[in-house]
């Protein structure tokens, strides 16, 4: 006992005089000080358009400050879980980060009104509607302690499904995968039955059948195998674009010094990260479109009298959401809707 | 303690009937009546988090825990009873800063009125569960740490582990 109880102060003292030499050791000559480091987080995989964009950012920020600023891109929810990304940002536990569309379900709920199911047809009018919502977009982010530099987005979202679904008829008693309330609202309104399904089981309640589709964006077909389990890909376009708002914590900004937050400024416009965001969203839509036939899916494209008619009747899954977001959403979707000259 | 300890192992134990009795329900409906039921998944997700965190409390009383004895096996009686005390008192210190964490994300959720996804049912209750059975759990931890103290330094012929309290009255 006496004997272990000697080595073991031996090895404390040893890590002792490591760890107090490492710390208080004089810096080496011409080492630089200690940069500012922001963290990134993000929901999505690292091979993703995102995440190769916000890291192209991040090096021009650090080229850009010569070195006194780094960003550090955090992927596939390994800083925050997916749901707790807009609190961690508001509360500013991390200075810059995304503000997610699919993650819109109580703070900040209000930008979320071209993400309405049906709201919006396609990337172009999406994105021609986000730039006309921008002061609207600032200013709410504003109100959360938020600053808002780049409107970012996700492709579009589509009906993966085992039978084709071409009519607004054939919506009728289907079960369908939704992601959210105003999503299985909108199934609802069209006759289907709305079931939450986690993403990473949707291949599984495809595969058994016990769903009959699944509300989700059409670049998934691929890498989750989704053209195993279902013959068609039904171009709904359900959402025109999944927005992502790209946002600093306002009191992270206020704090850094001038110098930097230019940098950041110019690192924006040379890495052109909105415009590459929706040019890839557009790129990746148009491949998985293609690769989907490839694998032998059936694409499918309703009408444009069919969409107007889903449009029509989606709008009373609006409801909750008009409900939910009082006075600031109401004028969201008359901004919205006067935009895109609905 | 105990009581409330065995309150909430009650608690959890009607948790697991509610969550096998919601999915069956959920089940049937959606395989012969094609009608899901959309509030099934996120209840049952709360209800997983009641039965985890009510049952913490009452399993460490009756010795439940899974528990790594390849040390403790190998030592004296006398020495186990100090690594008890130690060990009790590091996952009492663990705990409080668990609590405290979970708590201020409960109290975010219900700041910033916070719901869940589809069926738009406030947070922050079952984030609540999450403190509360950790608290329990504490509480019962530091019962036992006193009394495990006590045993360290009472009469050498009575210093070994406290044993789990596995009466079931």
């Amino acid at each position: 006992m006496k004997r272990t109880l000697v080595v073991s102060a031996v090895v404390v003292a040893l890590v002792a005089v490591v760890v107090a030499g490492s710390t208080f050791a004089p810096a080496p000559a011409g080492a630089q000080a200690k940069p500012i480091v922001w963290n990134l987080p993000h929901v999505a995989a690292p091979t993703y358009y995102h995440i190769l964009n916000y890291t192209a950012f991040a090096n021009k920020v650090k080229e850009k400050s010569g070195g006194k600023m780094e960003i550090r891109v955090h992927p596939a929810s390994s800083l925050y879980p997916s749901h707790e990304l807009i609190p961690a940002l508001v509360d500013g536990r991390t200075e810059i980060g995304p503000v997610v569309a699919g993650y819109l379900t109580d703070i900040l709920l209000e930008i979320g009104v071209l993400d309405l199911p049906f709201m919006t047809g396609g990337l172009d009018e999406h994105r021609k509607a986000a730039n006309a919502l921008r002061p609207f977009f600032t200013e709410m982010l504003a109100k959360k302690g938020l600053k808002l530099l780049t409107i970012n987005t996700w492709p579009t979202q589509q009906l993966f499904s085992l039978q084709p679904i071409k009519t607004v008829g054939d919506w009728k008693g289907k079960k369908i995968r939704v992601y959210g309330a105003d999503s299985a609202n909108t199934a609802r309104a069209l006759g289907a039955a709305p079931v939450s399904i986690g993403f990473g089981e949707v291949y599984t309640a495809l595969e058994k059948k016990t769903v009959d589709g699944a509300i989700t964006s059409a670049t998934n077909a691929e890498p989750m195998k989704f053209f195993e389990v279902s013959k068609f890909i039904n171009y709904w376009n359900i959402a025109g674009a999944g927005g992502e708002w790209f946002v600093v914590n306002q009191k992270a900004w206020d704090g850094l010094p001038k110098d930097l937050q230019q940098a950041v400024m110019d690192a924006l416009k040379e890495s052109r990260l909105e415009d590459k965001e929706w040019e890839d969203a557009a790129a990746w839509d148009a491949r998985a479109k293609q690769r989907c036939a490839e694998l032998g899916m059936t694409v499918v494209e309703p009408g444009k009298d069919e969409i107007e008619k889903a449009r029509k009747q989606a709008r009373s899954g609006w409801d909750t959401w008009l409900t939910r977001t009082g006075a600031d959403g109401k004028r969201g979707m008359e901004l919205a809707l006067k935009a895109l000259g609905r | 303690m105990r009581r409330a300890a065995d309150v909430a192992g009650l608690l959890a134990g009607f948790a697991t009937l509610a969550i096998v009795l919601s999915v069956t329900y959920d089940v049937l409906m959606r395989y012969f009546l094609d009608q899901p039921q959309l509030f099934v998944d996120e209840v049952a997700g709360f209800l997983q988090v009641l039965l985890i965190f009510a049952g913490a409390a009452y399993t460490f009383r009756v010795g439940g825990h899974v528990r790594v004895d390849l040390v403790t096996n190998a030592v004296r009686p006398a020495t186990r009873a100090w690594l008890r005390v130690v060990t009790l008192l590091v996952g009492v210190v663990f705990l409080a800063i668990v609590i405290w964490v979970t708590t201020q994300s409960a109290y975010t959720a219900y700041r910033y009125g916070r719901v869940s996804a589809v069926m738009l049912y406030p947070l922050w209750l079952p984030m609540a569960f999450i403190p509360a059975g950790l608290a329990l759990l504490g509480l019962m931890m530091v019962g036992t740490l006193v009394r495990q103290a006590r045993l360290a330094v009472g009469p050498a012929a009575t210093r070994t582990e406290v044993a789990p309290d596995d009466d079931p009255a």
